[in-house]
């Protein structure tokens, strides 16, 4: 005979990730939905794009000093001063934006694998 | 054509490299903690696919895991990804999506492939392509994305116990520098005061109010630097 509650546990794990999905994708269709109702050169445009500016990198910092997963398990101090030594790298080379970035990168390294070997 | 498949090829090759770098290292990290809660790999790459937003697949992770009903789930992922709705709508003013002769369900595809990333990409392109080909490099690049962070995903999972959590850290490490300097690469005065309040208010908020600190830094982020260039182009008028 089949068993159904197998069957059930099987679904039960998509059925839970559809569930998680509808609460994306409310945003992203009214996203979509309102994009054809706003001029690209309008002002509302323009202050949509700048919310979007500041949220992408309030989420930026806030991964630098709220983390979660395995960037948590380094010190506030080791990821923030490679962060800003990259930004401000950027910001002296800023027509060759890669210059901050390998620079952060290498500074954030080096510091996790100095921890790795002492 | 032509134009079309160089906007492509564009789009291929800066999704393989800075960028996609950066996001493929974030979907390690998924693929270790997924990993790590026991996660099913199929359930977990559905995750990638069909949420496409880290925070709501962290939050799935989490939550299913632990055995969290239903309603609670719903409106804990529902909260934590309003800034899609900002991603989409500005990303597909910037495509100008509407403009293009596609059915609603490939434009609601492509909305759904919007992503912090992509977005800044798509910011980046548009000084650099015409905006007809704009959809065409999202393509690609979504292309790029994909394959890589299918691939980073699959690799953290199998990998999550043989590696150290610190040398972990380093790619992902890469993502927030990568998208901050990006974010710093605005040449409007609006939103380069966009990109530094939202900088400021977003972690001195988030101990207190949590995901709303996302929200609230976005809209007074945005809000001070459109006054801000309303101020600087009042005062140049006036001089």
């Amino acid at each position: 005979m089949f068993d159904t509650s197998t069957f059930y546990d099987e679904l039960l794990p998509w059925f839970m990730l559809f569930i998680a999905s509808l609460g994306i994708f409310i945003w992203r269709f009214l996203g979509l939905i309102l994009s054809s109702k706003i001029r690209k050169d309008s002002f509302f445009a323009k202050w949509i794009n700048a919310v979007a500016f500041a949220m992408t990198t309030g989420l930026m910092v806030r991964i630098i000093f709220f983390p979660t997963g395995a960037l948590a398990e380094t010190e506030l101090l080791e990821r923030l001063i490679p962060f800003l030594i990259g930004v401000i790298i950027f910001l002296f080379f800023s027509r060759t934006p890669i210059i901050g970035l390998v620079a952060g990168i290498l500074a954030f390294s080096s510091t996790v694998i100095y921890n790795q070997i002492i | 054509m032509k134009k079309r498949d160089s906007a492509f090829k564009k789009g291929i090759l800066t999704g393989f490299g800075f960028p996609g770098i950066g996001m493929s290292a974030a979907m390690f990290g998924y693929g270790v903690f997924a990993g790590e809660a026991g996660l099913d790999l199929f359930l977990c790459l559905g995750a990638l696919l069909i949420l496409w937003s880290m925070p709501g697949m962290v939050i799935f992770v989490s939550l299913y895991t632990i055995g969290t009903p239903i309603l609670l789930l719903f409106s804990t992922v529902l909260l934590a990804n309003m800034r899609q709705f900002f991603l989409v709508l500005s990303g597909m003013t910037i495509i100008n999506i509407h403009s293009h002769k596609i059915s609603f369900v490939s434009k609601l595809l492509w909305a759904h492939l919007i992503s912090p990333t992509g977005w800044a990409e798509l910011t980046k392109a548009k000084d650099e392509l015409e905006e007809k080909e704009l959809l065409t490099f999202f393509k690609g690049l979504t292309l790029a994305l994909v394959t890589i962070t299918s691939f980073t995903t699959v690799l953290g999972y199998k990998l999550f116990f043989f590696l150290p959590a610190d040398i972990v850290s380093i790619p992902i490490f890469i993502m927030p520098l990568y998208l901050t300097i990006l974010m710093l690469r605005a040449v409007e005065i609006y939103y380069r005061v966009a990109v530094i309040s939202g900088g400021i208010i977003c972690p001195l908020l988030f101990p207190y109010i949590g995901d709303w600190s996302l929200i609230i830094a976005g809209l007074f982020g945005g809000t001070i630097g459109l006054f801000t260039s309303y101020l600087v182009q009042k005062g140049n008028s006036n001089v």
